[in-house]
């Protein structure tokens, strides 16, 4: 006979008799599912993209090829022994001198080196990329006159173009910095109608991220948040937080540009490193398709020394070592990790060249203040 | 395999999965479920400052992607009855009882049907409460609450779930006598 009625104590214990349902794949399939998905998740963001450039450098080599069968044309329409003759005459160092002072024109640096800008101050702003997959500081410079970094902060802002550099928008706009304080204490206020507020998981990340990203360049050790005055932030997904220990993190460092159309910065590693060589190891390679390595396949690093805070980074005599972007921006990817690892300094040796842009090699570099100085002069 | 989801599997795996699958009663989408939930949890773990338990934290997460999960499948289905002009009768979901359930007493199994009835905050607490065995601070930390809204919700989900798993009984008693008089 069938019960009808019943009491809510009885109630509680039916359910508590309600089975166990249990996941019956194994930990090895749930974990393969799960890389796939993650993987997959990443090509989606990246597939697009991608697929227009493949597009793109296919117009470029079919209208390249034409201009190039052209030019042979013209160039064998117009051969001439003597003038030939002429260019080789040229010393071959002169040759190469020019070619230097051109390439280096217009090669943009990526650092704010520590002996320029010495009329500006630098705020640094960690904005994420337009995937919303890595933070990647930004350096806007800002009048010596403005005193409190609250007020470079705010004037900083006014210069952000993110979409323009192939960012997302920055997540601190809104906020104001109230107070900092000598002991690397530092309190944030933000609104209550901040995005972070209605986004998911990955919107809190980049959100935390982006503050640890800001504040580190600025030696902030803590930074405290009030939201509409009130103590603390409550986010959905990572819980309540009052304040937010910004790790002094070691990190190598890679290459971020949405397409050649924009600007390319110098992107700190998600991981950080015990010591500068295993940093300098992982830097060809990262295992992400939206970064691209700060040292080319056919660079070799032979050694790398220590010497108290001065440190020499040998590159191995059959590397490629030419005055081309990649090369200037992998020495100033090496000079921003040895400014995480502590370093004062930085030496370059080998290689087969004595300067490749603003840099010479075989005399102490100085580290840089900060990485990827924006606008582009 | 990673360390972070090794030690997040050996200790939460199968609480997080039986959740899920109360949430939303069907064992694939809990299978997808949980799989969403790990990949928020694996890009956020970093910033669990473990203010909070990490289990409570976890229920947190699984908590979202399943409104997340009934919000879609919410907008979807009010997509499809408006380009059809369906009735919404057709949609409800005959789905026969897992196998687990199955085996069950009847009033297990009736119980199981009823919890269809619930709102999706009372179904929450429910199966925290009392399938997951969580206390009532625990749960109100895993759903962001306060302790007195948990305590409300619970009672008005148990007074709901005894109306109904009443009027099911009475409706069941029927049929059969029904049949047995045919």
């Amino acid at each position: 006979m069938r019960r009808f009625e019943w009491n809510e104590k009885q109630m509680e214990q039916l359910l508590q008799q309600m089975p166990h349902i249990a996941d019956e794949r194994s930990k090895e399939a749930v974990y393969e599912h799960l890389s796939a998905k993650l993987q997959k998740k990443r090509i989606k963001a990246w597939g697009i993209p991608s697929m227009a450039s493949a597009a793109a450098l296919f117009l470029f080599i079919v209208l390249g090829s034409s201009f190039i069968a052209r030019h042979e044309v013209e160039e064998k329409a117009g051969e001439n022994a003597e003038k030939r003759a002429i260019v080789m005459e040229m010393p071959a160092s002169e040759q190469e001198e020019k070619a230097v002072s051109e390439q280096s024109a217009v090669i943009p640096s990526r650092v704010v080196s520590s002996t320029s800008w010495q009329e500006q101050n630098v705020v640094v702003f960690g904005i994420p990329d337009l995937h919303a997959q890595h933070v990647i500081p930004v350096s806007i410079l800002v009048d010596k006159d403005k005193k409190s970094y609250s007020e470079q902060f705010e004037q900083a802002k006014t210069v952000l173009k993110e979409a323009e550099w192939g960012l997302s928008e920055s997540l601190l706009d809104p906020l104001t910095i109230v107070q900092s304080n000598e002991n690397g204490r530092l309190t944030v206020r933000i609104p209550g109608d901040h995005s972070v507020f209605r986004s998911g998981t990955a919107g809190e990340v980049m959100f935390l991220d982006s503050i640890e990203e800001t504040f580190r360049w600025k030696g902030i050790k803590e930074v405290v948040f009030s939201t509409d005055g009130k103590k603390g932030i409550q986010l959905s997904h990572t819980g309540r937080l009052d304040s937010l220990t910004v790790d002094q993190t070691k990190r190598g460092y890679f290459l971020y540009q949405l397409d050649a159309a924009h600007p390319v910065f110098l992107t700190p590693t998600t991981e950080s490193f015990a010591d500068i060589q295993s940093a300098l190891d992982k830097m060809d390679d990262p295992a992400d398709s939206l970064l691209q390595p700060a040292i080319p396949k056919n660079v070799k690093i032979e050694a790398v020394r220590v010497n108290g805070d001065e440190v020499t980074v040998q590159f191995s005599n059959t590397s490629q070592l030419e005055n081309i972007p990649e090369v200037l921006w992998m020495l100033e990817a090496i000079l921003l990790t040895a400014k995480e690892f502590g370093f004062k300094s930085v030496m370059f040796t080998g290689g087969n060249v004595k300067q490749i842009g603003p840099y010479t090699f075989n005399i102490k570099i100085g580290v840089p203040l900060a990485p990827n100085p924006m606008p582009l002069n | 395999m990673d360390t972070v989801f090794d030690e997040l599997y050996e200790k939460y795996h199968q609480d997080i999965f039986n959740f899920l699958f109360y949430m939303v009663k069907n064992r694939e989408q809990a299978e997808d479920l949980v799989q969403e939930v790990y990949i928020k949890v694996l890009r956020s773990y970093k910033h669990f400052e473990g203010k909070s338990s990490e289990k409570t934290w976890l229920f947190s997460i699984a908590k979202h992607v399943a409104i997340d999960f009934f919000r879609k499948q919410k907008s979807w289905r009010a997509r499809i009855i408006e380009k059809f002009d369906w009735g919404t009768r057709q949609l409800q979901d005959p789905a026969p009882l897992p196998e687990e359930i199955a085996i069950q007493n009847e009033d297990v199994q009736l119980m199981y049907r009823c919890l269809d009835k619930c709102t999706i905050d009372q179904r929450l607490v429910i199966v925290l409460r009392f399938i997951q065995s969580l206390s009532i601070a625990e749960t109100a930390e895993a759903l962001g609450w306060t302790e007195s809204k948990v305590k409300t919700t619970q009672h008005r989900a148990l007074k709901l779930l005894k109306a109904e798993m009443e009027a099911e009984a009475a409706k069941g008693g029927m049929r059969r006598e029904k049949i047995r008089v045919e």
